[in-house]
């Protein structure tokens, strides 16, 4: 199976690889992953006060779609309010990426990924996405 | 009751072979679409002793050789053709534990990947440690300083780490295929327990599974390792 040049790029060069401190505020954390090819996947938002994602950083072990849907998101999600975001669904990674039909769930990983990451944010929030 | 497609009477299925040959008349009858893999060597899924599975399959891929039906009708050579596949895709799948496993959550309506993204996080801690190890082993195997025994960038501590982590995670991943194939061996019949069971067992292959790829991973790297050396 052929990786299209985006994956590649992704792969080869990773964007905003790493973690935040998990405690840190604003910091919310998602660690999923894909028991069908054991990929993890682990991504952190910062999010500021007014809800709007200023950074992000992920960590992936797997394929190389994986890691290329995760570092592709974490450039994707910077400067968009948590509401953008929580609505970037898998089908926007798939047509970036161009992953071929047995990739996919790799896209639905880092959607997965995003959700919890913001679900973490909000619980830190007292569930209130507005608190600041 | 399925009727034999040849003598017309209902089928007995006595012993595993009677799904393949008509025990009246001896004629090879199609599997029937839909026949899961357990079926097809007449186990009573999810359990398979992998002693009598290769001895069915041993047996069925005697018995089903195209040789035997080279010069029989369309109609029988068809049959032939779909029996000795469906006896090799399902002795790939039962003869794999995690595949077996996958196939059985499948058929059961639970798909592995089916609402199971979450990682234990005591877990998922602990591999992306081990990742980051086989990434630094990876690198200094990049770096000229790395190439040397030693040397600056191959700190030598990290393959003896990395060696140990393999060995531990092994241990682990065996241990937590044993459990599956104990579960799938021993399947509760109360239909009370089913879905706890279902659930242990999607658990279970679950954290296999993500062992098995940073089992992967530290091979990868260690071998590389081993390459360099004997450079």
């Amino acid at each position: 199976m052929a990786y299209s040049d985006k994956v590649i790029d992704h792969y080869e060069n990773p964007r905003n690889v790493g973690s935040f401190e998990k405690e840190e505020e604003g910091v919310g954390t998602g660690v999923v992953g894909a028991p069908e090819c054991g990929d993890v996947m682990k991504l952190q938002l910062k999010i500021t006060p007014k809800g709007v994602v200023e950074d992000a950083r992920f960590k992936t072990f797997g394929c190389g779609s994986a890691i290329a849907s995760s570092s592709y998101i974490t450039e994707l999600v910077k400067g968009k309010s948590v509401d953008e975001v929580r609505g970037i669904s898998n089908t926007e990674i798939v047509e970036e990426l161009s992953l071929p039909p047995v990739k996919i769930h790799c896209s639905v990983l880092a959607e997965d990924a995003i959700k919890a990451a913001i679900s973490d944010w909000e619980a830190k929030n007292g569930g209130d996405k507005d608190a600041s | 009751m399925a009727k034999c497609w040849k003598c017309k009477e209902p089928m007995v299925l006595g012993s595993y072979l009677d799904r393949y040959f008509c025990s009246r008349c001896g004629s090879i009858v199609p599997l029937p679409a839909g026949t899961n893999h357990f079926e097809v060597f007449g186990f009573d899924a999810p359990a398979c002793d992998l002693e009598q599975l290769r001895e069915r399959h041993r047996e069925l891929s005697r018995r089903l050789h195209p040789d035997f039906f080279m010069t029989a009708d369309e109609q029988v050579r068809s049959a032939s053709t779909i029996n000795i596949s469906a006896v090799n895709d399902a002795y790939r799948c039962l003869s794999d534990p995690m595949a077996r496993a996958a196939y059985w959550l499948d058929i059961s309506g639970s798909p592995l990947g089916k609402d199971n993204s979450s990682v234990d996080p005591e877990l998922a801690a602990e591999l992306f440690e081990l990742q980051e190890l086989a990434m630094q082993m990876r690198a200094a195997g990049e770096s000229p300083s790395g190439r040397v025994a030693g040397g600056a960038g191959d700190s030598g501590g990290n393959s003896i780490r990395a060696a140990e982590a393999l060995d531990d995670l092994q241990s682990r991943f065996d241990a937590e295929i044993t459990a599956a194939v104990a579960l799938m061996d021993s399947w509760p019949q109360a239909a009370a327990e089913r879905p706890g069971a279902l659930y242990r067992l999607k658990k279970a292959i679950s954290r296999a599974s993500y062992m098995r790829t940073m089992i992967r991973n530290l091979k990868d790297s260690l071998e590389q390792r081993w390459q360099r050396s004997v450079a």
